[in-house]
């Protein structure tokens, strides 16, 4: 997926933007602090996993769910830029 | 400027390199500098060092037109404003036509450092689970009273009564979800003591008869 593909899919979906920003933001997460405002985990997870898909984040697995780390990639870091370079208008 | 000089100054510039790599790859990161090295860091150094090189040896030219009474340290004057040059100017350009990138310098810079970045991410979180498996694995034979004393001790009241409602309410181990806690939650050099304790400690008469025999 080329990269300004996969900023367009950040923007129009805010809870995938909102997820993905968090790990870029933070660059590891567990799966338990992703969840802060009451999404149910069903969705979470499909986020991460289309945020997977797009190579944006990648997932060291754990015994329990909850703990599952996702850490963003360079594609991702790329995205983040260019995503908070289009939401100051510049691209 | 004689060749020696220029030489010496293009050195400075790839040993300045180095050293805006060690503190721009820990920065975007998020990492320690051992999670940083790698090929992808390398290759990032590589970039810079290219970049500084060829700006000091174009301003080793203009230097070579300052007062004759710093030509000792023209090779020092040369490095300083090629790094100046490319880590101020050249880094921070993006040269477009028709729309089309010709000279897109700080994005090659930006996607070497995220490649070294993200490179450096991987390999930390890698090294954390790893970490953490090996202390989880030591801490599991203690007895739920004891993981209960610690998650209290390092995690303060009422945590216990929330780790069990959140391994409940996830369907896990609510033991192991405790463990995950505290190990996710401390540091390697505050979990590892912990850990170590287990086997420092006789447990039993079994363990003591071990220790005899062996």
């Amino acid at each position: 997926m080329m990269i300004n593909d996969t900023v367009a899919l950040l923007i129009s979906n805010k809870l995938l933007q909102s997820v993905f920003m968090e790990i870029a933001k933070n660059r590891s997460v567990q799966f338990k602090d992703l969840n802060k405002n009451g999404v149910a985990n069903e969705q979470i997870e499909q986020a991460v996993t289309v945020l997977k898909e797009a190579d944006l984040i990648k997932e060291s697995p754990a015994p329990i769910r909850d703990f599952n780390m996702y850490y963003v990639t360079a594609d991702g870091l790329n995205a983040s830029r260019k995503l908070s370079l289009a939401e100051g208008g510049h691209l | 400027m004689s060749d020696s000089d220029r030489l010496w100054a293009v050195i400075i510039a790839v040993a300045i390199s180095l050293l805006l790599a060690a503190i721009e790859i820990p920065n975007r990161s998020k990492t320690s500098l051992a999670a940083c090295l790698g090929v992808q860091s390398v290759f990032y150094w590589l970039v810079l060092a290219l970049g500084n090189s060829v700006t000091t040896l174009l301003a080793s030219v203009g230097v070579a037109k300052l007062s004759a009474g710093l030509s000792h340290f023209y090779f020092f004057a040369a490095a300083f404003f090629g790094v100046f040059a490319f880590e101020a100017i050249l880094k921070n350009t993006n040269i477009t036509m028709f729309d089309r990138g010709v000279l897109t310098i700080q994005d090659w810079i930006q996607n070497a450092l995220n490649g070294a970045s993200g490179a450096a991410i991987a390999k930390q979180a890698t090294m954390r689970q790893r970490q953490q498996n090996l202390a989880i694995d030591k801490l599991k034979p203690r007895s739920d009273q004891e993981i209960n004393t610690l998650v209290l001790n390092k995690l303060g009241p009422g945590v216990v009564e929330t780790l069990e409602e959140a391994a409940k309410k996830s369907s896990a181990d609510v033991k192991l979800y405790k463990i995950m806690q505290l190990v996710s939650q401390l540091t390697p050099s505050e979990y590892w003591p912990l850990s170590e304790k287990l086997t420092d400690e006789p447990r039993g008469p079994t363990r003591r008869i071990e220790k005899k025999g062996s």
